[in-house]
C-alpha cells in the first residue's frame, strides 16, 4: 500500500475532501515534505478524519519489511541459544533483524538508494524504517492500533467513547515479542468478542467526525505503522484469486513454523492453535476476526481519503469494501 | 505486441487499483517486485525525489528480490514484500 503523493492526490481525492487549514498545511505538489491537511468538519462529508493532502510513506524501503525472512516465528527466535536473540536482547527480534539486514544491504555502494540523500534526509529515512519495520510485530499489534485511536482521539474532546480502545494499551512499546499479550490471549479464546477492538468513530460535540492533525510527526507516525501493518495484510480485503492465493502461502509457510516449534517444544503459536494438521478454515476465520478486522475497523473511518490511490473506484462506496470483506470470510467494517 | 507482453502490459495497467493481481504479475514475469518497483518508483518520481540513478535502483529491486526469494519461503518471499508497497 503506497500512500502518495501531493500531485496523485490532488488530481484523485475530491476537492470537497480537501481543506486548506489555517497555516497553509494544504495539498502540495511535488511536495517531499509529508503532509497530511486538517480537515474541516463542518465541509466534511461522511469520512472525513484524515484529510490526506501529501506523502505518508513514500520510501522504497518498505519493500524490504520481511526482508532475509528466516521463515522462523520470534517464539522460536528468542528461545536460547538463538544468535537474533543475543544480538537484539529479546526486543521484537525478528523485526529487528529484517532492518538491520536491510540497512547492511543498503550500506553496499552499488545498491544504495539513498546515497545521493543529505545526511539528515538519510537519517530521517532510517528512523522512518525503523519504526515502522519495528510496528509490523505480531505481539504489537494491539498497542499499534491503539497508539492510533489514541493519537485520533486524543484531540477529540469527547474521547470518553474510545476508552474501550484504549484499554488495550497496556503492554509496553518494547516488551519482549515472545511475552504473550492481548492479541495473542484472544487467538487463544477461540470465536470470542472482539468488539472492543474496534474503536468507534471520534466526534466533536456537534456530531460531525473529529479531524487530527497529521502534521505533528508522532501522530504521523502513529498513522504510518498502523497503515504500513494493514497493507501487510491487505491482501485479506482484496478480491477472491488474490484472497485465496496470499492464504494458501501462509498456511503453508505457518505449517512450517508450526512443526519447527513443536520440534523445539515451545508454545504453539496462537493462530495455529497447535492443531496437526492445520485446520485451514479455522485459521481464516482466526486471521479475519483477530488481525485484519481490529486493523481495518481502526482505519475504517480514515481509509476511505488515506487509500484514495489504491482505491479510487471505492472512493465513495464504503459499502463495496464491506462486502470485499465479507466475501473473504465474513468480517465487517464497524 | 505477443499475447504474453500484452498480459504483462493489463496486469501493469491495474497497478492503482485495489485489483491489482500481483499474484498474476508473478507468473507472468516471475519477478514481480522489480517490475511494480520500477514501475511505482517512476510513477511517484522516487528517482528524482531520492536522486537515485537508474542503476541503482535497479540492483537494489533485484538484491531485494533474491534476497526474500532465496530464503525459499511459500508466504515471506518478495510477493510479500512488494503487496505492502503496490
Amino acid at each position: 500500500m503506497f500512500i502518495d503523493s501531493g500531485g496523485y492526490a490532488a488530481s484523485h481525492v475530491r476537492a470537497a475532501k480537501i481543506h486548506q487549514p489555517e497555516g497553509g498545511a494544504g495539498v502540495r505538489p511535488g511536495s517531499a515534505v509529508p503532509v497530511l491537511g486538517m480537515c474541516d468538519p463542518r465541509k466534511c462529508c461522511s469520512v472525513p478524519i484524515l484529510s490526506y493532502s501529501g506523502p505518508i510513506y513514500d520510501d522504497p524501503l518498505v519493500c524490504q519489511q520481511d526482508f532475509h525472512h528466516p521463515g522462523l516465528t520470534n517464539l522460536f527466535l528468542v528461545s536460547p541459544p538463538s544468535d537474533q536473540q543475543l544480538l537484539f536482547n529479546d526486543v521484537r527480534v525478528l523485526e529487528a533483524y529484517h532492518c538491520t539486514d536491510a540497512f547492511l544491504f543498503l550500506r553496499e555502494e552499488r545498491n544504495n538508494i539513498l546515497a545521493s540523500l543529505t545526511l539528515p534526509a538519510r537519517q530521517e529515512v532510517r528512523h522512518r524504517t525503523i519504526a515502522f519495520v519495528m510496528g509490523m510485530c505480531l505481539a504489537g499489534q494491539d498497542e499499534t492500533i491503539s497508539e492510533f485511536t489514541h493519537s485520533v482521539c486524543e484531540d477529540a474532546p469527547d474521547s470518553a467513547s474510545m476508552a474501550s480502545t484504549s484499554s488495550d494499551s497496556s503492554n509496553s512499546a518494547n516488551g519482549p515479542a515472545a511475552e504473550p499479550n492481548k492479541v495473542q490471549n484472544r487467538l487463544s479464546s477461540a470465536g470470542g468478542n472482539r468488539g472492543s477492538l474496534v474503536p468507534a468513530t471520534p466526534r466533536s460535540t456537534n456530531g460531525a467526525p473529529k479531524c487530527v492533525d497529521y502534521t505533528r510527526p508522532q501522530k504521523r507516525e502513529s498513522l504510518l505503522r498502523v497503515v504500513t501493518r494493514a497493507a501487510d495484510i491487505s491482501c485479506a480485503a482484496r478480491n477472491w484469486s488474490m484472497y485465496s492465493s496470499w492464504m494458501d502461502g501462509q498456511a503453508l509457510e505457518l505449517k512450517r513454523q508450526a512443526q519447527i516449534d513443536r520440534i523445539s517444544k515451545l508454545q504453539p503459536l496462537p493462530l495455529t492453535e497447535g492443531k496437526d494438521p492445520l485446520d485451514k478454515l479455522r485459521l481464516q476465520q482466526q486471521i479475519m476476526r483477530s488481525l485484519v478486522k481490529p486493523l481495518f475497523a481502526a482505519l475504517a473511518p480514515a481509509s476511505v481519503v488515506v487509500s484514495t490511490h489504491i482505491v479510487p473506484q471505492l472512493e465513495n462506496n464504503e459499502a463495496e469494501l464491506q462486502a470485499r470483506l465479507l466475501q473473504n470470510g465474513g468480517v465487517l467494517l464497524h | 505486441m505477443d499475447s504474453h507482453a500484452q498480459q504483462l502490459a493489463d496486469v501493469m495497467d491495474r497497478i492503482d487499483s485495489w485489483d491489482f493481481n500481483i499474484f498474476q504479475l508473478e507468473q507472468l514475469c516471475g519477478r514481480p517486485l522489480l517490475y511494480v518497483g520500477m514501475a511505482l518508483c517512476h510513477r511517484w518520481g522516487l528517482s528524482e525525489k531520492f536522486n537515485i540513478s537508474d542503476d541503482a535502483l535497479l540492483n537494489f529491486l533485484i538484491g531485494v528480490e533474491f534476497g526474500y526469494n532465496g530464503m525459499q519461503r511459500s508466504f515471506h518471499n518478495s510477493l510479500h514484500g512488494m503487496i505492502c508497497w503496490s
